[in-house]
């Protein structure tokens, strides 16, 4: 039927290209990660050599703190933002706006801003200084983690602020009503009503999260070059430098891993999320 | 949900004390931009004097101050009327932009469309492979692209970075989620009446689905403005680079200009993104809420 | 909200865009456009022109009788005369006048040179007399003398010879009285016997030497006379005189041109008397022609003598003239000489004509448009292309690079080997001033 047909038709020059550009470079990671440099057979021995790599580990580790700690983070703060910023009434359209608009500036035009702001004799020390408080070598030290995480914050909260705003506004206000009538206070009502309807979204926005967490190496790179402070040595970093040293085996042995488990972890949560 | 407000001491309180982290949050939003547009209006000597712990070493802190002491449009001026390579670097990066959305309303629409609504064989096939590719980062995928483009002798033009865009996935996972939600009654009834596919996408499916198509390209348009990994890697010749690559150039020496052209170039995804927001919002929060 | 931002994201398209083309018009409209030429190999050629007027050369004077009156002159200076041609005359009546004269003069003269001859001759006769009696004199002087001496010696020689036969005669025996007497009156007798001697041979001395210094006194001479000689001389002086002015008279008066030639200069007047030097003088007309020109001390390095000169006049170039002198002139000028030869019927003193000096230097390696090279403060420079990658694409920058001239004309200078790289280019000329590290565009690329 041309029904059935139809689909493909729809479909295939997206997937072609799809195909070309991303699945072929993956299969032919995936190759590499069991070859060596030069040709030929490897077995495992890249994985081994990888997972044994100093800069690896030091990169895995950075990355996997800083998701553990941005994500709950992020998700918690706002959904608390916009359990406050929901129903305020007027200014609700403007203050979510600006909410927004840290997501659309390009990383580009804040690097400066981030420089004169962590600087050693940048702004935020100089706040310090007046509060009394000892100024922090940001970039120079582990508060650099801190800077980053600021960093993702500042520009993804909004964003998930408004997304949440927008599952409160799906929940159906007869169940509240349903609620209170039933004699549920606020906060049984946000427990009980709120949380749970927002799950599906939670996941989502979970993944979107996650996904942006990638992409924090672009103000970590244009503030702090290819090499920068321990802390915020990321796997974007490591493939980066991996990439323009042509370390073919490790970056493909690297970048399997790294599917395998982002892979894993998304399917694992979504497992348990629609549980 | 609207919730009634009893205008108690208490709620009074709660008020206030709500308002004050929104709009706490809003200020450090919006903070950045504020630096910029202040920034942009403060000439040589006065921003010197500000950063000069920053450029020269000099003992003490940056300062700022929030209305300049002597605001000039020279650094406008000189963005706009002295500065050819900015707008080189900006129509690189709207070329880049333009070819990848056109790219994706070409391909990657049809390609939604086609996933959402037919269930042919290997479409959940499809389907797993776009979500998993969609997780990995860059990073992962850079030097195997980097080598077929260069087989395709694609290298160093700015197809190499227009073409992997195209074929992004997160565009078309959003499309499709609200292709989904098109009551299929819709479809049949247009069936019924004699509509080939190719009408029902056009005619129907568009149109309803617009909300996801319109955020997809509004977030891919974002996207693209900041993308850097991609023109790093795959562009060598300067004269190819987006705005983004261009914008870090500038030293500390001239911030009145980098501030000047980092408004600018934040400005024009932001304009977009406020025309479209209403359209973002449904469209991520509808996603969202399927999960 | 929608549409207000949807505009006016459209409304920023479109005013980048126009800055756009703003920003593009006011950069190319400040970028200067270049022409740019390689470094290359030539010859450095100095041409070195000026006017000159043509002079005098190999001059010689026309001779004619002094003491003339001048009638009239034909000729003027700078007027080409052929061979033979009048140039003068003198007035013939006066003319014969003065060789009448002259000839009177002459016959006067003659009859003083005779008579002074014979007064001459008379004296020679009577000098010669004298000092034949004079010689006679002292001859017999000296003969006398030595008679005298010769003959007091015999006396002396007798009354010795007495008194020794005196002696012997009475060697023996006791002297008588008588003997003694008569021995010291023999002796007496010798003794003035030997006196006589003596005052027979001083005197004869005396009259010897006076004698001689008679015939001395002869000999010395007379008084010369030189008169004759005097008169014969200034009778040949005046009979050349005379028969100048005889062929003067056979010609009529007539001052004609010994060759061929233009006149440089006139030495008679009308109604003057010609000059003991020259009436005239003229250009030998082979003598070849010399052209003077004063040219600027800066050109002028460049002209060595012997040089080839090319000779242009009404037209026409000559070949084969060669720079023959260079001297200062006033005014950092230096005036220079030009001789070649050439028909002098085309060129006649005081025209003028344009020498034309040309001089190739040796082939020098690198050599740019004259116009590239710029001074300041003593040293030379040029401005050397430097393209560089920018993210505009490929631009082009100027370069200020130091370079040492060896050599230049007006169109053309030549560096020292190794002040530009053989595939520099250098900027040849510039629609505007330019600094170092200026933009620049180049005009054919």
């Amino acid at each position: 039927m041309k029904k059935k047909y139809a689909g493909i038709v729809f479909v295939l020059p997206h997937l072609l290209g799809v195909l070309l550009f991303l699945f072929l470079p993956f299969l032919d990671v995936v190759r590499r990660s069991f070859a060596q440099a030069a040709g030929g057979f490897a077995g495992l021995s890249n994985y081994g050599e990888v997972l044994h790599n100093e800069a690896f580990r030091l990169a895995a580790g950075n990355t996997i703190r800083f998701t553990a700690v941005c994500l709950p983070l992020l998700m918690l703060l706002s959904l608390l933002l916009a359990l406050a910023l929901y129903g305020i009434g007027s200014g609700e359209a403007a203050l979510k706006n600006s909410l927004l608009i840290p997501m659309a500036i390009p990383a580009a035009c804040v690097a400066l801003l981030w420089q004169l702001l962590f600087d050693n004799h940048g702004m935020i020390n100089g706040m310090l200084s007046a509060f009394g408080v000892a100024p922090v070598s940001w970039m120079s030290t582990d508060a650099s983690f801190y800077v980053l995480v600021g960093s993702y914050l500042w520009k993804n909260a909004g964003y998930v602020t408004v997304l949440w705003v927008a599952a409160l506004d799906g929940i159906p206000g007869e169940v509240y009503e349903a609620a209170r009538m039933d004699g549920a206070g606020k906060m049984a009502s946000l427990f009980f009503i709120t949380l749970p309807c927002i799950r599906p979204a939670a996941f989502t926005i979970g993944v979107i999260s996650f996904l942006n967490t990638f992409k924090v190496f672009r103000e970590a790179y244009l503030v702090a070059g290819s090499y920068p402070q321990e802390r915020i040595y990321l796997i974007s970093h490591l493939f980066n430098n991996w990439f323009l040293s042509l370390s073919v085996d490790k970056m493909a042995a690297g970048a399997v891993l790294l599917s395998v488990v982002t892979g894993a972890a998304v399917y694992a949560l979504q497992r348990a999320w629609e549980e | 949900m609207m919730r009634r407000k009893k205008r108690t001491a208490g709620s009074v309180l709660f008020s206030i004390l709500r308002c004050a982290p929104v709009a706490a949050a809003a200020c450090v939003a919006v903070g950045p931009v504020v630096f910029l547009v202040t920034g942009s209006l403060m000439g040589r000597g006065e921003l010197g004097e500000y950063l000069a712990p920053v450029l020269f070493g000099t003992e003490g802190f940056v300062t700022w101050r929030f209305l300049p002491m002597y605001p000039t449009f020279q650094n406008i001026v000189e963005l706009l009327c002295d500065s050819p390579e900015f707008f080189y670097m900006f129509w690189n990066t709207m070329r880049i932009t333009a070819g990848i959305l056109v790219g994706q309303l070409l391909c990657g629409m049809p390609a939604a469309w086609g996933l959402a609504r037919y269930p042919f064989r290997g479409n959940r096939a499809v389907y797993g492979l776009y979500i998993l590719l969609m997780l990995m980062p860059f990073q992962a995928l850079m030097l195997p692209e980097y080598l077929v483009l260069e087989k395709l002798s694609l290298n160093n033009t700015l197809w190499a970075v227009i073409l992997p865009g195209i074929f992004s996935t997160f565009p078309v996972f959003l499309m499709y989620r609200f292709f989904t939600e098109v009551p299929e009654e819709i479809l049949e009834a247009a069936r019924i009446d004699g509509a080939g596919e190719g009408r029902v996408f056009l005619y129907i499916g568009l149109p309803l689905g617009r909300t996801g198509i319109v955020s997809a390209l509004l977030l891919q348009f974002l996207e693209c403005f900041g993308m850097i990994e991609q023109p790093l890697a795959f562009l060598k010749d300067q004269t190819l680079f987006p705005l983004a690559l261009y914008l870090p150039e500038i030293g500390a020496e001239r911030a009145g200009f980098a501030f000047a052209a980092s408004l600018v170039a934040l400005a024009v995804p932001l304009l977009l993104f406020f025309a479209g927001s209403e359209y973002l919002e449904q469209g991520i929060a509808a996603s969202a809420l399927k999960g | 909200m929608n549409r207000f931002y949807a505009k006016s994201f459209a409304a920023l398209l479109a005013v980048l865009l126009f800055f756009t083309f703003v920003s593009r018009a006011a950069d190319s409209f400040l970028v200067t456009c270049v022409t740019v030429e390689k470094p290359s190999a030539k010859k450095i050629e100095h041409i070195v022109a000026a006017d000159g007027t043509v002079e005098k050369n190999m001059e010689f004077p026309v001779l004619t009788e002094a003491g003339c009156v001048v009638r009239t002159v034909y000729v003027q200076e700078g007027e080409w005369v052929g061979e033979g041609q009048l140039l003068a005359d003198v007035l013939t009546d006066r003319l014969a006048e003065q060789t009448e004269a002259l000839r009177e003069e002459i016959a006067v003269l003659k009859l003083q040179r005779d008579a002074a001859e014979k007064n001459a001759r008379l004296s020679e006769e009577t000098r010669d007399r004298q000092l034949a009696r004079a010689k006679a004199d002292y001859e017999r002087a000296a003969a006398e003398a030595e008679r005298a001496v010769k003959e007091a010696e015999e006396a002396k020689a007798a009354a010795e010879q007495a008194i020794g036969a005196f002696s012997a005669g009475h060697a023996d025996g006791g002297a008588a009285d008588g003997q003694e007497e008569a021995l010291a009156g023999l002796w007496q007798a010798y003794f003035e016997k030997q006196k006589a001697c003596e005052t027979a041979a001083r005197d004869g001395e005396k009259n010897v030497e006076a004698a001689r210094r008679a015939l001395e006194d002869a000999e010395a001479g007379v008084q010369e006379e030189h008169t004759a000689e005097i008169s014969r001389i200034s009778i040949a002086q005046k009979e050349r005189e005379l028969a100048g002015y005889e062929a003067l008279l056979a010609a009529d008066g007539k001052i004609t041109a010994p060759q061929a030639g233009t006149v440089t200069a006139v030495y008679l007047q009308t109604g003057q008397n010609t000059p003991d030097t020259a009436a005239f003088a003229m250009a030998k007309a082979d003598g070849g022609v010399r052209i003077t020109a004063d040219i600027p001390a800066a050109d002028a390095a460049y002209i060595d003598g012997g040089d080839a000169v090319e000779v242009e006049k009404d037209g026409k170039v000559y070949e084969g003239f060669t720079v023959t002198g260079i001297a200062q002139a006033a005014d950092g000028m230096v005036h220079v000489t030009v001789t070649g030869e050439a028909g002098p019927e085309a060129f006649r003193i005081g025209d003028g004509a344009r020498i034309t000096v040309r001089k190739q230097s040796g082939l020098y390696g690198t050599t740019v448009p004259r116009s590239a090279v710029y001074t300041e403060q003593g040293k030379n420079y040029v401005y050397v292309i430097e393209e560089r990658e920018t993210v505009l694409g490929r631009q082009f920058f100027t370069r200020k690079a130091e370079v040492f001239v060896l050599e230049k004309n007006s169109e053309y200078a030549a560096l020292k080997e190794g002040s530009l790289g053989v595939d520099e280019r250098v900027v040849a000329t510039a629609e505007r001033y330019i600094q170092a590290g200026d933009r620049v565009r180049l005009e054919t690329p």
